[in-house]
């Protein structure tokens, strides 16, 4: 479906200032916080030099750098054994890469007014650490539920969010 | 806990590369430039206004900023959300990466 920009609804101006700041601007607007950004937003795929210029619009020296400083830091890792040709993939073991992710959903939240990081929490709560401080509930009640937190809060029930309760 | 111990949640299915996709947005203020996003969008096989068209505007909407460009703006966060949690995409974890490069 093609749309002309011009019969699209106006984008609040207060938002736009979040279209080309990573984590709102908390870090300013420097190329190591882009890269970081990008990277952070999909864990899941192996990064190219190339990959990270387009998408930064970046020069290669600055990429590179920003590259080899994340390497050094522990968050990502290059996985390509050309030498010419590195492919940098995240250090899955890092803590600063859940961190990260939940910092960016603490930026929606703080700036809409939603739940994002809170569901974040509980769900790597229930699939990570459950098990670990509660063995006996995660093997004797588990209802796998959605579920709307409106007892404990009724911003949560305005919001109408759902969070995945595991029903200890 | 896996995909088959949830419910399936609400609202169509992005599919898990269009998850990782709206977890892309998500994690990026909720909206990005058109390019960037066509760009993301061909990186994992599909193409960004054909993943509106099939999400529906009330989900996933473009819009157009002041200087003119057009972005796409995650519009409904808690279906966004449910299915990032179906597909095990909310937090990046170890396991959920090694499933990944299976």
């Amino acid at each position: 479906m093609f749309v002309s920009a011009k019969e699209l609804p106006e984008l609040p101006e207060e938002l736009e200032e979040y279209l080309n700041k990573p984590y709102g601007g908390l870090f300013g607007n420097t190329v190591l916080a882009q890269v970081v950004e990008e990277i952070i937003a999909d864990p899941t795929m192996d990064y190219r030099p190339g990959y990270l210029e387009e998408m930064t619009g970046k020069r290669p020296p600055s990429i590179r750098a920003a590259l080899k400083t994340l390497v050094r830091l522990g968050l990502i890792e290059n996985i390509s054994s050309d030498i010419q040709h590195p492919v940098y993939r995240v250090v899955a073991r890092s803590k600063k890469l859940v961190a990260l992710s939940l910092l960016a959903y603490a930026v929606i939240d703080d700036r809409d007014g939603t739940d994002c990081m809170d569901m974040a929490v509980l769900d790597y709560y229930n699939r990570y650490l459950r098990e670990r401080v509660e063995p006996l509930a995660v093997a004797t009640n588990y209802t796998g539920e959605w579920t709307i937190r409106g007892k404990s809060s009724e911003r949560d029930a305005d919001s109408g969010h759902v969070t995945f309760g595991a029903g200890a | 806990m896996t995909k088959r111990d949830l419910p399936v949640p609400d609202g169509p299915d992005p599919e898990e590369r269009g998850a990782v996709f709206l977890g892309w947005v998500k994690k990026r203020g909720g909206m990005r430039r058109i390019q960037d996003c066509q760009r993301k969008c061909r990186e994992n096989g599909f193409e960004a206004r054909d993943f509106i068209d099939a999400m529906g505007q009330e989900r996933i909407c473009l819009y157009r900023a002041s200087g003119g460009d057009k972005v796409i703006k995650l519009e409904n966060l808690v279906w966004a959300d449910q299915w990032m949690t179906y597909y095990d995409l909310e937090v990046p974890h170890h396991r959920h990466w090694i499933r990944l490069k299976k």
